[in-house]
């Protein structure tokens, strides 16, 4: 009886964050309509390297379905800027470049940490964004892109071996 | 979650400036400086405020790593010393809602609360939920609900015909799976403050404050609180609060409360695995609390020397120094010293207008221990702030304009203030 009550506490719960859902993502700063739509599209299964030479290349405006990698298997182009403990996180590498230099948004289904790496060193981040709420994307960050140059995205601190990422450049989702 | 904001080339400019100094030197007054300020160099990496010895810088460091680090569901493999996340929680790191030890930051979108800030509970809420609404939870456990923010907007004039404008929020539980609480339940929203400079306000003397008390005019005097941290001074200490926290808010015990944020009746909750007894271990509480105990707190950016005597002048003169005290004692390894803060630590009532609400919208009794100022330009260096407890306060002038009660003479003050004055008041406040 107990676990059929419980069942039906976390069936409730299922059915009201499924409705809630619908507007958790308007609580991004921006207008995230761009990438909840990606969110929504089949994923391309891609496993992120662990070093820069072998990492997968990846194009802006598609949904990867991310397998990572024990961390400590992982060799940074630089270190993760935030100082944190690897204790059975998981991280790996991803390889782009954009035609066109620009904001563009990085947006993950998770608070992994990210770093943006150009020639050997992470960029600065124009801004981040986050929703607790929001199930894809949940976390935002916004960098400066160079076009052309080929730029490392790092993902460290994954509580989890899978994630869901996007890049957009910001045009492609404009501001609220 | 938190990833750094947009930093303009202005403030870049300022922290390189003040990087140069050395910490000790970076808030010089004269031969009287103040302690605990220091350049940020790496914000991401704060530095501790004095000079440490081996074994102490270690525990530093590794305070530092913990604090930034998400803890995971008990049981995941090879993180057994961050393991036991939950089952119900807010954030999964400390640096969720003190993102690199600053203060929260504002809700992104109108609906939505700070993903800094947390819905405590007291009265018969907490006794079905918790002391805190967990918005989060591991696979098999449902979050305890949302909470949603509705802005109202009132609007006014400045004596001299200036118009000024505030946004006040009213809260909603959302999706609560155990049914709403009764009405008399007070909802207690709670944004995360600083963490910087802890250490140096528990080496303020309790007679200090009861000597600010004593000075304190008898309509405006502050209450001792029990504690001395908290938005109301609950938390005895830093331990205390850190132990507090991780309770509450990301569902780790600790040698210092034993239990999770389960109530009595949340069995499943009370029945989930432990990530180990207690899951955060001595050790990485001692580091925590060092960390948090010897961070320094960011260096003032300076103003123009004619603006700083005028800013200090408005500051005593609207009788914001009566609460918000200029300059603590402390006494730190037998050395006596003083301290920036601009607070009292002690309780005041503010005010209906930022006193606490049941669920009926009422708003029941509150003080509120006088917030620190110190950090101030840190804090406006990188991006939108959010001030008083719930970060409702989008800038300074708002949150003067919300101060009542106990401060109605100083809002006063500041409403017939002249616009070049007010000016003047919220800049060097916005440098401290």
């Amino acid at each position: 009886m107990k676990a059929l009550a419980r069942l039906a506490i976390l069936s409730a719960a299922a059915l009201s964050t499924t409705a809630f859902a619908a507007d958790a993502c308007s609580s991004f700063k921006w207008n995230v309509a761009h990438e909840v739509h990606l969110f929504t599209t089949p994923p391309t299964a891609t496993t992120a390297g662990t070093e820069a030479g072998k990492a997968p290349t990846i194009t802006t405006d598609r949904l990867y379905a991310l397998t990572l990698l024990p961390q400590e298997s992982v060799r940074y182009a630089a270190s993760p800027s935030k100082p944190m403990l690897a204790d059975g996180a998981y991280g790996g590498l991803l390889k782009f470049r954009v035609d066109k230099a620009g904001p563009h948004r990085v947006a993950i289904d998770d608070g992994f940490w990210l770093d943006m790496v150009h020639e050997g060193k992470p960029l600065q981040s124009v801004d981040f964004n986050g929703s607790r709420e929001c199930a894809g994307p949940r976390k935002i960050v916004v960098y400066d892109l160079p076009a052309g140059a080929e730029l490392t995205l790092q993902i460290a601190a994954a509580t989890r071996s899978t994630g869901r990422l996007t890049v957009t450049p910001v045009a492609a989702a404009p501001a609220r | 979650m938190p990833q750094p904001p947009r930093v303009s080339p202005a403030a870049l400019v300022c922290l390189a400036l003040l990087a140069a100094l050395p910490p000790q030197l970076a808030a010089a007054d004269g031969g009287d400086a103040p302690l605990g300020r220091a350049a940020f160099a790496n914000r991401r990496a704060p530095p501790a405020w004095r000079e440490l010895p081996s074994a102490r810088r270690e525990h530093f460091d590794l305070g530092l790593l913990i604090f930034n680090t998400s803890w995971v569901i008990a049981g995941t493999s090879n993180a057994a010393r961050i393991d036991g996340l939950g089952p119900l929680f807010v954030g999964s790191s400390c640096d969720t809602c003190h993102n690199n030890g600053a203060r929260g930051r504002p809700a992104a979108g109108p609906a939505g609360t700070s993903s800094s800030s947390v819905m405590q509970l007291a009265g018969a809420g907490e006794q079905i939920y918790g002391a805190v609404l967990n918005t989060a939870a591991i696979a098999g456990h449902a979050p305890e609900g949302q909470v949603q923010v509705e802005w109202l907007h009132r609007e006014g004039r400045y004596a001299d015909g200036g118009s000024w404008a505030l946004r006040e929020p009213r809260y909603t539980l959302r999706n609560l799976i155990y049914g709403p609480p009764g009405a008399g339940t007070v909802l207690r929203p709670r944004i995360g403050p600083q963490v910087f400079g802890t250490g140096l306000l528990e080496q303020v003397a309790l007679q200090a404050l009861e000597d600010i008390q004593g000075r304190q005019p008898r309509a405006l005097r502050g209450e001792l609180p029990p504690g001395r941290f908290g938005w109301q001074g609950e938390a005895l200490d830093v331990e205390h609060q850190t132990a507090l926290a991780l309770a509450r808010e990301m569902g780790l015990s600790s040698n210092r409360i034993a239990q999770d944020d389960c109530s009595a009746t949340q069995i499943a909750c009370r029945a989930e695995a432990q990530g180990g007894a207690p899951e955060v271990s001595d050790e990485f509480m001692r580091a925590l609390v060092t960390y948090q105990q010897e961070l320094a707190v960011p260096a003032r950016v300076p103003l123009p020397a004619e603006r700083e005597a005028n800013g200090g002048r408005l500051f005593e003169r609207t009788g914001c120094a009566t609460c918000h005290q200029p300059s603590l004692p402390v006494s730190i390894d037998d050395t006596d010293g003083r301290i920036d803060a601009f607070t009292d630590l002690l309780l005041h009532d503010l005010g209906e207008g930022l006193a606490d609400r049941n669920l009926a919208g009422r708003p029941v009794p509150s003080r509120w221990r006088t917030a620190p100022l110190w950090g101030m330009a840190h804090a406006g260096q990188f991006g939108d702030i959010a001030l008083l407890h719930d970060g409702r306060a989008a800038s300074v002038e708002e949150a003067i304009l919300w101060h009542g009660g106990q401060a109605e003479e100083a809002r006063s003050a500041f409403l017939h203030l002249p616009a070049g004055d007010r000016q003047t008041l919220i800049a060097w406040v916005e440098s401290l």
